[in-house]
């Protein structure tokens, strides 16, 4: 089920008021019913794979709990690498099975070996690596003892499949999501507005920016060579907004929908195209994915201590798993190893924690180094962006190739004007609202209600009668 | 909480109203589709691809029928191929009290072949999800569904006046003829829309996978189907030399094929490729709306002496 579609329009209404309802009895009625409604939000795509999900999460339960009673370090190491072993298993396998046998395949026949490929025709479960990590991030804080495991099954259950992020995130850790599970939730009115405000902006974010700038986007990048490099710029640039609407659009709805049912989710962008470095980027882009890897590979690894060449090596690491995380193809893996390229001289330098506040967070404009600051490091990404978007390594090679001439002077052939404006529109809210969890938070509370009202139903209208032709969410096919 | 449910229902009340609003609005010029499936289902029907839905204009037609007016329910290529979902949405447009209906089947190699691996995988044929295939009720005024499901612009045009591209101005007539208007001031020479289409068909060709069986059978059963409501008229239409020969190498014998067919089950083939250097087509394999006269007078006249 999409959260931009009619079903889940009216998925949403009846799981919120069967859910309040269930409120006057007890807690596991209520943990009961979001199971319930998870099952059916995820098998609405396809319910063979729920079998799946059931799997890992009583496998991650059982685990739990034999680690609590089970005091010897080998016992515990045991248990814990099975937990890891079959949740990237069947990631690896669903997800990376083919991609492994294709580049042996082609390995052995580099040496002059002709081997039987024998790929399979799998279909990636949907959202696989988000609860796969969301349920490894359980485990090994039960190993580490930072949590206490759970004895309740249904709240567990509900906590791998809560539905506003199965399917693609945030990447809740199970010490902030899971004992939410164990509270009674009470609504509450000004969380619920705050809820829907969310939800509102993230659609506005898919459908309006994401959706638009996809049309355009696809159509300049499945057919670069036909076009000038200002054309193959403004397709990048596209791309980047695209990427950006869709996902933490995605975000925004889920974190929304969460609090409708009570729930408190962390925030997942921060608003990463108005960051200064790439150090700060990626301190605002994919928070949960960023810091699950920070606090599981990166700081076991040694993270910042060491030699400066491990510290070079853990960077490395972390981009380059960060990149293979996204997708089973090597232009994920030159994303990361090119994000990774970018934030070597911010690390090298000892510059990588110079922008940790919010830009311009006393004044209204950005001061000319931080403008220049947030004007590189976009460019930077929209760089790396082509190597995401991009079918092939050398398909994106021969794109950024193609930017650089001098055609890049000449006017775009493709010139939107409806999506310039509401690309200028949203920047410009998304700027006045950078100081909140995201940008519809406050920036109109001062106006009396009819008029924010009226606002958001303006919105409701620019959702409706601008919204591009429906994309599936990007991230879905992470 | 209900105060929660009393605003919220409000606000989205006033939101539900705007939508219906704009779909009331939705019209002839909302796209080249829309408007047939909101009309009354008809006695006579013209079916096809674009080529009939441009070139076979009912009001030269309905000028030979006695009772029943024909109505051109003909898509697209890509939407309507001969095939289940095709045959189901001509079953649902049908009005089946008349029994002595007009058929125009409108056949060309495009409609009977297949863009999948394997041309008789009809799980995965294309039109299993076009609007043929979803749109259960195809004579509703407003369409929702058809707005809702398959409407595949910004809902913005619907208050946009025209259907209008870069270079041309489209608009359904209410027999459902789609007349299509070239901008004078901005059309590129016929030379350059002809040699873009030819290229464009024939990068088309290599996504086909060759003729299918299944859809010729579709078009066997859509026939038959037809022939217990009236008389039916197996029709192809011409096209320029250039993408005759485009044609020639989707499908070699399709004449033959055709003429099979119409002897197998007694309806008329009119073929007016033999000819096809007479009329003049706007990119290649669409009649000019004087071409889309002359043949649609051609066809009323054969109706008539027959």
């Amino acid at each position: 089920m999409f959260f931009n579609s009619i079903d889940f329009a009216i998925f949403l209404p009846i799981v919120f008021v069967l859910y309040w309802i269930l409120q006057r009895y007890p807690l596991k009625f209520q943990n009961f019913l979001i199971v319930i409604a998870s099952y059916v939000f995820y098998g609405w795509w396809d319910y063979r794979f729920l079998a799946l999900i059931v799997f890992s999460t009583l496998i991650d339960y059982s685990i739990g709990l034999r680690l609590q009673k089970t005091k010897k370090l080998n016992d515990r190491k045991l248990l814990l690498w099975t937990s890891i072993l079959i949740n990237i298993g069947f990631l690896g396998f669903f997800k990376y099975y083919n991609f492994f046998v294709d580049n042996f395949v082609t390995a052995f026949s580099f040496f002059g070996s002709e081997i039987q490929s024998n790929t399979l025709n799998i279909i990636l479960p949907v959202g696989i690596s988000f609860y796969t990590f969301q349920t490894l991030s359980y485990t090994i804080d039960v190993y580490r003892e930072k949590l206490e495991p759970t004895k309740d099954v249904i709240a567990f259950a509900a906590f791998v499949s809560f539905f506003p992020q199965l399917v693609a995130g945030p990447i809740e850790r199970a010490t902030n999501l899971l004992p939410q599970f164990y509270i009674k939730r009470q609504f509450n009115y000004s969380n619920a507005v705050d809820g829907l405000r969310q939800i509102l902006w993230g659609l506005f974010k898919k459908i309006v920016i994401a959706d638009n700038c996809a049309q355009f986007s696809n159509l300049i990048f499945d057919n670069y060579t036909d076009y000038s490099s200002s054309t193959l710029m403004l397709g990048a640039v596209f791309f980047a907004f695209q990427i950006y609407g869709d996902f933490s659009g995605y975000s925004d709805i889920a974190i929304g929908t969460s609090r409708l049912f009570g729930f408190d989710l962390k925030q997942n962008f921060a608003f990463p195209y108005f960051s200064r470095d790439i150090a700060e980027f990626w301190r605002r882009w994919h928070i949960s994915l960023s810091t699950w890897f920070r606090d599981y590979v990166y700081i076991p690894l040694g993270g910042s201590r060491g030699s400066k060449w491990h510290q070079i090596r853990n960077v490395f690491i972390i981009f380059l798993v960060s990149g293979f995380w996204h997708g089973a193809n090597w232009t994920f893996i030159v994303w990361g190893g090119l994000n990774a390229l970018y934030f070597l001289p911010l690390l090298i330098f000892k510059r990588n924690r110079v922008n940790t506040n919010i830009v311009a967070e006393e004044s209204k404009l950005p001061s000319f180094k931080e403008f220049c600051g947030m004007l590189i490091t976009f460019f930077l990404t929209v760089i790396a962006w082509i190597f995401f978007r991009s079918n092939s390594i050398s398909d994106a090679i021969d794109y950024i190739y193609k930017l650089f001439d001098i055609t890049i002077f000449s006017l775009p052939e493709i010139r939107p004007t409806f999506l310039f404006l509401l690309l200028f529109i949203f920047i410009l809210i998304e700027w006045v609202g950078r100081r909140n969890l995201f940008a519809l938070e406050k920036i109109w509370l001062k106006y009396p209600r009819p008029v924010r009202l009226f606002i958001y139903y303006l919105i409701v209208v620019t959702i409706f009668l601008y919204g591009g032709k429906e994309q599936e969410f990007i991230y879905f096919q992470f | 909480m209900k105060e929660f449910i009393k605003t919220t229902g409000l606000f989205l009340s006033v939101c539900i109203i705007t939508v219906l609003g704009v779909f009331y609005l939705a019209d002839n010029r909302t796209d080249e589709y829309y408007v047939k499936l909101t009309t009354p289902k008809q006695s006579s029907l013209i079916v096809g691809s674009s080529r009939a839905a441009q070139g076979i204009q009912p009001q030269y037609i309905n000028l030979q029928l006695s009772n029943e007016k024909i109505y051109n329910y003909a898509f697209s290529r890509v939407h309507t191929p001969y095939g289940k979902a095709y045959l189901n949405s001509i079953k649902r447009k049908l009005n089946k009290q008349s029994k002595d209906g007009v058929f125009i089947l409108e056949v060309n190699p495009w409609v009977i072949s297949s863009q999948t691996k394997n041309p008789e995988d009809s799980l995965n044929f294309k039109d299993n999800n076009s609007f043929a295939e979803v749109v259960k009720c195809v004579n509703c005024n407003p369409n929702f569904e058809y707005l809702i499901y398959c409407y595949d612009k910004s809902y913005r045009h619907i208050l946009l006046d025209k259907i209008k591209t870069k270079n041309i101005k489209t608009n359904v007539d209410v027999n459902g003829w789609c007349e299509v208007e070239f901008l004078k001031n901005k059309t590129d020479s016929f030379d350059k829309i002809h040699s873009q289409t030819i290229k464009r068909y024939s990068q088309i060709l290599n996504k086909y996978s060759g003729v299918s069986e299944t859809r010729i059978s579709y078009l066997e059963r859509t026939i038959k189907y037809l022939q217990q409501y009236g008389t039916t008229y197996l029709v192809r239409l011409p096209v320029s030399t250039e993408m005759l020969e485009i044609e020639n190498q989707l499908i070699s014998d399709f004449d033959v094929r055709m003429e099979n067919l119409s002897n197998k089950l007694n309806t008329e083939y009119i073929n007016f490729m033999m000819n096809n250097e007479k009329y003049n087509y706007i990119d290649s394999h669409h009649l000019d709306k004087k071409s889309g006269e002359q043949i649609s007078k051609y066809i009323a006249e054969h109706i008539k002496n027959n």
